[in-house]
């Protein structure tokens, strides 16, 4: 690895070798910019970068009533609602106040505007979903399916607003990080033969991959998030989820043997590689295509940003969503 | 020059638009702007022209109440980049033709033109990689930022920019192979 690296570096050195300016040029250059600088401080005065007290009063309308109505709903819950609401938030999946704490988490999420907030929100419900899931593993009782999919769903909506905030890769990178402390909890359980425990960790290191790779390319993992959610949206939570295990677990699975009816070998864990093949085999899935739903525009803009789903690092385009479809055929040779 | 070795009243002086410290931006960082031009394009007009746009732009902003807020040299390096970017979505690569004029320090003619040949070959793999990866590569590997500075050029966090180069760097050794 060491190597290779020093063989590249070697070779970017190549580029120092610069020839000299022209001395004139240099002078006349310099003399342009500060003949511009004298005319823009000419012409009137300089403003000075400041905090508009319009946006101070816009931050505070925006946020107190926001506060407010979070007041209100927590009072109403807790006094309106009873003590139900605090008890509900130890709850587990198939407890009697379950459906409460779910209800009080999606008036939380509701209520928040940002992107930012809403991130924060959500991350937090996916982290609720998993620890469900590992209380009940400490128990010895069975995971419902639904509440997987209710995790992955939870984790989803936090990733989408992740890719909606001013720094979407701290935002994934938060993401991986408590997947790794997930992934290392659930690797200390002893449940390992379960078929559903099984489940269970190929999703969260499928999860993994996708935040992995979302984190070189952020807007490729914004396109599938797109397609997931108007996927989602056609078809249902669960048809997304059941599609995804479908051809995303299993080395074994549909997917080998998709990939390579191709002339590219695609390397069967890309993270993306669910959106592309279903973007080649919607048909198959569901008569008539997702694309003639009519609902559904952003799953054609979704797969024509996707360079060609195979390994997007070695794609000429893969930063560049707008001719995404050129790369198709050979990016990933 | 560090970052860190900037002028700590360079910010304000600048949002003032004051000659003198605008004369020392230009004077401190012209240079690099011209050759980080250069190494990328390979061309003398276009490096001068990079110069001229970014600090154009760079005058510009500071007379809109933007420019840096913190640094300097790492708000000039991404306005550059952005002019750069512009010039790769318009330009096709470099032609095989021999360049208008030898780079190197090397004198003997045959080594000359293979240095050449190397550099153009890097300059378009370099053109070849997306966006985020180029930079995070060339302003490491052939600028010399260090890892906090270019988390700065590029808003990201430093552990991402250590992934991009990563990933850059393997781009390049794959795309160096299919070329030879």
């Amino acid at each position: 690895m060491k190597n290779f690296e020093e063989e590249i570096k070697q070779k970017l050195e190549k580029l120092d070798a610069i020839p000299e300016r022209n001395p004139l040029r240099v002078q006349s250059a310099k003399k342009n910019f500060m003949s511009e600088a004298h005319m823009l401080v000419g012409g009137s005065s300089v403003s000075v970068p400041k905090i508009s007290w319009w946006n101070q009063i816009f931050v505070k309308k925006e946020t107190f009533p926001m506060k407010i109505l979070t007041i209100t709903t927590i009072l109403a819950l807790l006094f309106g609602g009873g003590i139900s609401a605090v008890a509900a938030q130890d709850s587990l999946p198939g407890d009697l106040l379950y459906p409460v704490k779910t209800l009080v988490e999606d008036i939380e999420l509701g209520l928040a505007t940002k992107p930012e907030t809403q991130f924060q929100i959500a991350l937090k419900h996916a982290n609720y979903r998993f620890e469900e899931i590992n209380a009940l593993v400490g128990k010895g009782e069975y995971i419902p399916e639904p509440q997987i999919i209710a995790w992955q769903t939870q984790l989803m909506t936090a990733l989408q607003f992740g890719v909606n905030t001013d720094d979407p890769i701290g935002k994934l990178l938060m993401v991986q990080n408590m997947l790794q402390q997930q992934t290392m909890m659930m690797n200390k359980g002893e449940l390992t033969g379960e078929p559903i425990m099984n489940m269970f960790k190929n999703t969260l290191q499928n999860q993994m991959k996708l935040v992995t790779a979302g984190i070189e390319e952020p807007e490729l993992l914004s396109s599938e998030l797109k397609f997931m959610a108007n996927y989602q949206e056609k078809h249902g939570t669960e048809e997304l989820w059941m599609n995804m295990y479908m051809y995303g677990n299993s080395e074994e699975s549909e997917v080998g043997s998709i990939q390579n009816q191709g002339e590219v070998p695609h390397p069967v864990d890309d993270p993306f590689m669910w959106m592309h093949l279903n973007g080649s085999l919607l048909s198959e899935i569901e008569p008539g295509g997702l694309d003639q739903g009519g609902i559904n525009g952003g799953y054609q803009n979704s797969f024509n940003d996707h360079p060609n789903g195979g390994n997007q690092g070695d794609n000429d385009n893969g930063n560049n969503s707008g001719s995404g479809g050129n790369g198709g055929g050979n990016g990933g040779k | 020059m560090s970052i860190i070795e900037e002028n700590e009243g360079l910010i304000s002086r600048l949002q003032a638009f004051d000659m003198s410290a605008i004369e020392w931006v230009y004077d401190q960082y012209n240079e690099a702007i011209y050759r980080y031009g250069y190494r990328l394009l390979g061309n003398q007009d276009k490096a001068e022209e990079c110069v001229a746009e970014t600090f154009s732009r760079f005058l510009n902003a500071l007379k809109n109440g933007k420019g840096p807020k913190k640094y300097v040299r790492p708000y000039l390096y991404r306005m550059a980049h952005n002019w750069i970017t512009d010039q790769y979505r318009r330009a096709i690569p470099e032609d095989e033709g021999l360049p208008e004029q030898y780079a190197s320090q090397n004198n003997h003619p045959e080594d000359l033109v293979i240095d050449q040949i190397e550099s153009r070959t890097i300059r378009n793999v370099l053109r070849e990689l997306p966006e985020n990866q180029r930079q995070a590569v060339v302003l490491k590997f052939v600028e010399g930022l260090n890892n906090q500075e270019i988390s700065l050029v590029m808003n990201k966090p430093v552990g991402a920019v250590k992934a991009l180069q990563h990933r850059g760097l393997q781009a390049i050794r794959k795309k160096l192979e299919v070329k030879r």
